[in-house]
């Protein structure tokens, strides 16, 4: 008898765990959410003033501001932004299936596509390859002469 | 048996299972050629082909885009979280601050190098291809993750092309992971700073996740970059903007 009173306490206790934690992750849904809308409406605001920026990215920002001096714990959003981050891909099907609408059009340009795929990327890449390695070979000799300086 | 085909879940069912689907075998086999989101994508698109022609009996335009409507309506449950998707952006590049902080110069040089060279690139083989111009501006942002790739397409007015600039943007990150590794052994340099800013400006997400291969070090810069990448290529399509309407 004691034990059966026991055990559905522990079932309920271990329920109510689980709500607090999919409320948690509600909680932290609407607080993502919430700088999505205000980067939405900045973004409108910009565009009367006829300079268009993404909402989303605006809203980005000011969650790294908002992260920045503290106003907003990382472990508040942690779950789902990790969520997000990790799974980031499957949002993007539904943009990307919307290929089909286009399927005339590709099927004339495909190897066109392929071609500035392939070789756009080894330009960006070289190119900035190469200016990092120029960058910190730069600031390395900065770095030397600086120390050198003192002794002089 | 058709009523589970034709519930608006299915979509949803078989988008979602193709894609931990595919997310496992990429971690079993740690491939970027197993990639989700585009075997994703080429498993529903060859899906709705399918059903078209199992449906009508042919594949005309009308019924494959009266297909892929039912489609995103349906998805939209995915696509309507994209933007607080984009918002947690910030996380990453907050839990890198002092990555930021510690080699902001090589940043900087790193994300205007690389964009300033993409999008260079994207219009002079345009050019050279003789390609229409609403599909070169839809491919400006090539080189930038996914989220602010759609936002950039639908700034610089080609939003009927958005899925060319997706499908691009996915595929620029899985030949990035490939040949990325390539070009590093051929440049003889594994420099943390300077191979992960590489694989970041010029592959986005998927070659941040090469860069992790290298170091941890390597990965965190490559994921700063895809953020500071990401807003100076919508400054710089904001210029083109400009450009085009003068």
């Amino acid at each position: 008898m004691d034990k059966a009173i026991i055990n559905s306490r522990r079932a309920l206790s271990c329920l109510f765990s689980y709500i607090i934690k999919a409320v948690k992750i509600f909680k932290q849904l609407v607080i993502v959410i919430a700088f999505a809308l205000a980067g939405t409406l900045l973004s409108y605001l910009l565009s009367l003033a006829h300079f268009p920026f993404p909402g989303s990215l605006i809203g980005m920002i000011l969650l790294f501001i908002f992260l920045l001096v503290k106003w907003i714990k990382v472990d508040s959003i942690h779950e789902v932004g990790q969520f997000f981050i990790d799974n980031m891909g499957i949002f993007f099907v539904p943009a990307a299936v919307a290929i089909l609408d286009n399927i005339a059009l590709l099927s004339a340009i495909w190897w066109k596509l392929l071609i500035i795929i392939f070789a756009a990327f080894i330009i960006s890449f070289t190119a900035t390859f190469y200016s990092v390695k120029l960058t910190l070979y730069i600031q390395n000799k900065v770095r030397q002469k600086k120390q050198e300086e003192p002794e002089s | 048996m058709m009523a589970i085909v034709t519930s608006p879940l299915f979509y949803v069912f078989i988008t979602v299972g193709i894609y931990v689907l595919f997310a496992w075998l990429s971690k079993r086999f740690k491939t970027a050629l197993f990639n989700p989101l585009l075997w994703t994508i080429v498993i529903i698109v060859c899906y709705i082909l399918l059903i078209v022609f199992i449906d009508k009996g042919n594949v005309e335009e009308a019924n494959i885009q009266a297909e892929v409507a039912r489609y995103q309506q349906s998805a939209s449950i995915l696509d309507i979280l994209l933007a607080p998707v984009t918002v947690a952006l910030a996380i990453p590049l907050y839990a890198n601050r002092h990555v930021l902080k510690e080699n902001w110069v090589a940043i900087i040089v790193a994300t205007v190098v690389g964009t300033l060279t993409s999008v260079g690139s994207v219009f002079l083989l345009g050019w050279a291809l003789n390609l229409q111009q609403d599909i070169t501006y839809a491919l400006i942002p090539r080189g930038v993750t996914t989220a602010i790739a759609k936002e950039v397409s639908a700034m610089l007015g080609v939003s009927a092309y958005t899925s060319i600039t997706v499908t691009v943007v996915v595929l620029t990150g899985i030949v990035g992971a490939v040949l990325g590794p390539l070009l590093i052994k051929l440049f003889r340099d594994k420099n943390d700073v300077t191979v992960g800013l590489a694989l970041g400006s010029a592959s986005h997400a998927i070659g941040t996740s090469k860069a992790f291969d290298y170091s941890s070090k390597a990965g965190a810069i490559a994921s700063v970059s895809i953020a500071t990448n990401g807003l100076f290529t919508v400054l710089v399509a904001l210029i083109v903007r400009l450009v085009i309407r003068a």
